[in-house]
């Protein structure tokens, strides 16, 4: 259990630099979610805490202690990898056995050590086996009890669901949560999936081009995305986005409709005007658009529309009347309307 | 053999046109069988005739009288060097040569691999070019420089010697056949034992060496294949007492006093080649397994 500070953390190979000027702070026990598209950074800002790279600027302070120059079997940092990285040769309780044994725990605790774990994530039966005779989701449980084993200050996740299958995913994820609620470890966890990182973290950091986007709960992110780039990486279906005007009395317009909002600093401006999909109303008055696709999920419906702004997806509750080519009329909620400059993409209100 | 038992991709092929191309595969594949057993067989054959029955001509003929007198002859009693000793110690010779040799060359292209693939050395691409080119040497260029060397180290004329040779000549193949091995090999593993704690030999000995087996496996026999079979060395560099057993075969056979008794020749020639080929039999499935291993592992 510790607290985890990144601090001024770049790092470039050769001229690219893909992580500019990191600063993140974690506090005891906190399950943060690194997200972004690939190439962001986000895992090159993992090996960094690992200790697998070097960062070129920057320090890393895990529980009190500077562990920057420190070599990564030091830094009582435990990492779960995508692939797993079971060694083959070895069973699984060796598997789960070999930290301990780099660590010279003599050998009766290590066997208490591995009994406990395989018990607490349901692995005793296959203790014996080599990860050639796992499931990928047996191979996923034992890498984490491998983790688990050392009682690390900081666990590190890089991508661990992304090799399962979907229902499978959506398990292990409950389940990697339940874990996280009652062994308190600090975590830090990568993904591209924006459906983990909300159901996950405590907080999430989203990055883009090797910088911080955002950092927040998952439900300020939502509902107060910083920048274009965050309202439409969080959320799916994703937020309906237009093109919009602010007239010089502040109002802005979407396709000739007031949207309510009110924002008289940025009259004039040309912005980005954003609307998640279960924010749309249907109002007789609203702006005229016609049915392209309906979409049921079964709990809620998906409804394409077409109208001056665009193609919009509105969410509908429950079963839907509506059939391609229906007319409807959509209204807004100012309060639930995000405006961002359309030229630096940043927040406006 | 039914139609449902091959493969898929000539599964779909008519009963007919099946059996035809069957047919010819099978009669291509018993000729070329047949070509390279013809000499094994006449090997065989001969080594087990008194000589009267390989003078009347008929290299081919199976033996009307089979003894294993000249296999004896070849093992224990033939006129090597200056006793008649049979080609015995000369075996024990390459044996005690190619064992520390191989296991040398395999450790140090083992470790070579190891370094050069999973730390960053400073000018690693060119150090493996220049081990790569000590491959492409050919044998004869190495010969007096090497003769100096051993002779400098005392080692000329010795078993202790030829180690030496074949052990550094094996370094290059080691290297390139490991290099490449562990050049695939999951970086997500290297870098979890490292988080795990295994130190530089911890990682190469627990984690490294026992999945390398197929590439294990292609060395050995590679290595072996090359000490074993070879001549030029073992007749530069050693002498009497330390004859590798090709330069012992070599004396038997042609020396000029005497009658020439082919069957022994023959049957010492069988005793020759036999370790290379106990080697083949019993890991040749890993060879082929081992060779493919790198290229297509991911």
């Amino acid at each position: 259990m510790a607290t985890l500070s990144i601090r001024n953390v770049s790092k470039a190979f050769g001229a690219t630099q893909v992580l500019h000027r990191i600063d993140l702070e974690l506090a005891d026990g906190e399950f943060l979610v690194l997200v972004g598209p690939s190439g962001c950074g986000k895992s090159t800002l993992m090996n960094i805490v690992a200790g697998l790279e070097e960062p070129s600027t920057g320090s890393l302070e895990l529980a009190g202690r500077d562990i920057t120059a420190l070599p990564p079997d030091e830094r009582d940092v435990a990492m779960v990898f995508q692939s797993y990285a079971l060694y083959p040769n070895m069973t699984v309780a060796q598997n789960i056995a070999f930290p301990l044994e780099m660590r010279k725990v003599p050998k009766a605790q290590r066997a208490e050590a591995v009994a406990e774990v395989a018990k607490l994530l349901q692995i005793d039966h296959l203790l014996d086996r080599k990860p050639r005779q796992l499931s990928g989701g047996q191979r996923q449980r034992v890498a984490i009890g491998r983790a688990l084993a050392r009682h690390p200050s900081l666990f590190l996740f890089d991508e661990p669901l992304s090799n399962l299958d979907a229902k499978l995913r959506v398990d292990m994820r409950a389940e990697l949560k339940k874990l996280h609620m009652s062994t308190g470890v600090t975590t830090i966890y990568v993904t591209h999936d924006q459906v983990e990182a909300m159901t996950l973290g405590t907080r999430i950091a989203v990055l883009k081009d090797g910088l911080i986007q955002q950092l927040a709960t998952p439900m300020e992110l939502y509902a107060r995305p910083a920048n274009l780039f965050v309202a439409s990486f969080i959320g799916s279906p994703s937020i309906n986005l237009c093109e919009g005007r602010v007239d010089a009395d502040g109002s802005v317009r979407l396709a000739g409709i007031d949207t309510g909002v009110r924002l008289p600093d940025a009259a004039g401006r040309r912005v980005q005007v954003g609307v998640r999909p279960e924010d749309l109303k249907l109002e007789p008055q609203g702006a005229p658009a016609r049915v392209t696709l309906v979409e049921p999920t079964g709990a809620e419906t998906y409804v394409l529309v077409q109208g001056a702004f665009g193609e919009f997806t509105v969410r509908l509750p429950g079963e839907s009347t509506h059939r391609p080519g229906d007319a409807l009329a959509l209204g807004f909620d100012a309060a639930k309307v995000h405006v961002f400059d359309a030229d630096s993409g940043a927040r406006l209100g | 053999m039914s139609a449902a038992a091959t493969s898929p991709a000539t599964g779909r092929a008519t009963g007919r046109g099946l059996r035809l191309e069957r047919v010819l595969l099978y009669v291509v594949l018993g000729f070329i069988a047949l070509v390279f057993l013809a000499p094994i067989y006449v090997m065989v054959v001969n080594s087990i005739k008194p000589l009267d029955e390989i003078r009347a001509g008929n290299l081919v003929a199976l033996p009307l009288q089979p003894t294993f007198e000249p296999w004896l002859q070849a093992w224990s009693r033939a006129q090597i060097g200056v006793q008649a000793t049979g080609l015995k110690p000369y075996f024990l010779n390459s044996f005690l040569m190619v064992v520390p040799a191989v296991v040398l060359s395999t450790a140090i292209g083992a470790i070579n691999g190891y370094v050069l693939t999973q730390f960053r050395v400073r000018g690693a691409t060119l150090i493996f070019g220049l081990l790569l080119f000590s491959v492409f040497i050919p044998f004869q260029i190495v010969l007096i420089p090497m003769a100096r060397l051993l002779g400098e180290l005392g080692l000329a004329g010795t078993v202790g010697g030829l180690v030496f040779v074949h052990t550094v000549y094996g370094i290059g193949f080691g290297t390139l056949f490991f290099r490449n091995f562990y050049a695939a090999f999951p970086p997500e593993l290297v870098k979890s034992a490292r988080m795990d704690g295994a130190s530089f030999f911890v990682l190469f000995w627990r984690l490294m060496l026992p999945n390398s087996l197929p590439i294990i496996v292609v060395n050995v026999i590679w290595q072996f294949t090359n000490i074993w079979n070879d001549f030029l060395f073992g007749a530069s560099f050693s002498d009497y007492s330390s004859y590798p057993l090709t330069v012992a075969l070599n004396n038997l056979v042609s020396s000029s006093t005497g009658v020439k008794e082919y069957n022994v020749h023959f049957a010492g020639a069988f005793i020759a080649a036999l370790p290379t080929l106990v080697v083949y039999v019993l890991s040749g499935k890993y060879f082929v397994r081992g060779l493919m291993a790198g290229s297509v592992k991911g």
